[in-house]
């Protein structure tokens, strides 16, 4: 996985740092696989990506919970962003975000019991972001729109749950994934 | 195929050859667009007292690649690709008389969708659109072509090079940067499917931070503060 990018989704950078209560063991062990699974990507020499969207969803928490709780997690984190490298959506980013929302809108609107979510455009903003910087994975506590937004153009980027595996095991399912497909396998690019 | 007193006899062989295959490329293009395999659909009527045409598929991509291009003659191709627009532009001028009108039925799982008349589609044809982004790559190479311009070509941490044009006094900078991994503003161009570098506005050193570090430091100073916060709430907002 070494020189790969790997992009960070909010969800992640939430389950990283929200303080959790002694004895919430449920949670304890999300954020525990969640922090197994960065670090272990991080010895393998990833480099991680915070797409802006993120800090967008980071800076509205203020109404996540508690008494401007939120609002501390965001000037925390917004401290420390400073020298990451925070990518924000530029022209061909924000073309294939349109790409996979018309394909998704269409799948809505053949489901009216399911309205569209505001969450879903930044997702694709995330996950377009991923496909253009070429990233090997998404890491996520959300999977679900990314995995659909990213299969609308057949995206190579694979779609990594943060908490669904247990930990200890994580190197050997690195080793077992599939390498993306070739750069020339990208829709955007054989044309 | 539309307009006053239209039936097949109005419409020669040669033009009804472009017409399908003009139709074909368009789906091709669409198909190539999307990802999918394409369905090669056939002709199933042609109803006589019009000029209809009805193209149907049993291929399972076959639904979705017709939404498409409903949504590209509804859209007139705005948003698609170059190549998509292309091909439609080239099934719009393939009708002699009268004009084309598509209409989406029996789509299983899909709503019918109207008859609507097809256009030209919106002229987008690129001119290499210029856009700012940030670059994080080495410096590999500072010139002064003959002409006076610097030039700073910059391999990009992802893979690829880039050439930009810069100031002197950038130059300069890069120049001392050789060989250093740098955060860069730059402005590069896109012509809908490669991009390339323009200018370089400005530079600066850049090392990777210890990512997970910086969540973990971060962590631990919100504990020290006290913060408590609902988690599960968080998350249901995020999805």
């Amino acid at each position: 996985m070494a020189g790969k990018l790997v992009v960070v989704d909010t969800s992640v950078v939430i389950l990283m740092v929200a303080p959790i209560k002694v004895g919430d063991e449920e949670r304890r062990r999300r954020q525990m696989r969640t922090e197994e699974t960065l670090a272990e990507m991080s010895r393998d020499g990833v480099s991680f990506v915070v797409p802006a969207p993120v800090i967008t969803e980071l800076a509205i928490l203020s109404e996540g919970g508690g008494d401007r709780a939120g609002e501390i997690i965001a000037e925390v984190l917004f401290a420390r962003f400073g020298g990451m490298r925070v990518e924000g959506i530029d022209l061909p980013a924000a073309e294939t975000a349109g790409r996979m929302l018309r394909s998704t809108f269409r799948q809505i609107r053949q489901q009216p019991d399911s309205p569209p979510r505001d969450a879903i455009k930044v997702d694709a903003m995330i996950a377009a972001l991923a496909h253009e910087l070429e990233a090997a994975h998404i890491v996520t506590a959300n999977p679900r729109d990314f995995r659909k937004h990213l299969d609308a153009i057949q995206s190579p980027v694979n779609v990594w749950v943060s908490t669904e595996l247990p930990m200890g095991q994580l190197r050997l399912v690195v080793d077992q994934k599939a390498p993306p497909l070739a750069r020339g396998a990208k829709v955007s690019e054989s044309e | 195929m539309v307009g006053a007193g239209i039936t097949p006899e109005d419409v020669n062989i040669r033009e009804l050859a472009e017409l399908l295959s003009a139709t074909s490329a368009a789906l091709d293009a669409l198909a190539q667009e999307s990802g999918r395999a394409v369905a090669i659909p056939s002709l199933k009527t042609i109803k006589r007292g019009s000029a209809v045409a009805v193209l149907w598929s049993e291929e399972p991509t076959w639904a979705d690649l017709a939404q498409s291009f409903y949504d590209a003659v509804e859209t007139r191709c705005a948003g698609f690709t170059q190549r998509v627009r292309d091909a439609f532009a080239r099934l719009h001028r393939s009708v002699k008389v009268g004009s084309i009108a598509v209409s989406a039925t029996g789509i299983p799982h899909a709503p019918s969708r109207p008859r609507i008349v097809m256009a030209a589609p919106v002229d987008e044809r690129r001119r290499s659109t210029s856009y700012s982004t940030t670059y994080y790559g080495k410096v590999v190479g500072v010139n002064q072509l003959s002409n006076g311009r610097f030039m700073v070509k910059l391999a990009h941490m992802d893979g690829g090079r880039e050439d930009f044009e810069t100031a002197p006094k950038i130059a300069a900078a890069a120049a001392r940067l050789f060989d250093h991994t740098v955060r860069a503003e730059v402005e590069m161009g896109w012509d809908g499917s490669k991009r390339n570098g323009l200018t370089l506005r400005s530079l600066s050193a850049w090392s990777e931070p210890d990512f997970v570090a910086s969540l973990l430091d971060a962590r631990r100073e919100l504990a020290a503060r006290g913060v408590t916060f609902d988690l599960d709430a968080a998350l249901k907002e995020l999805d």
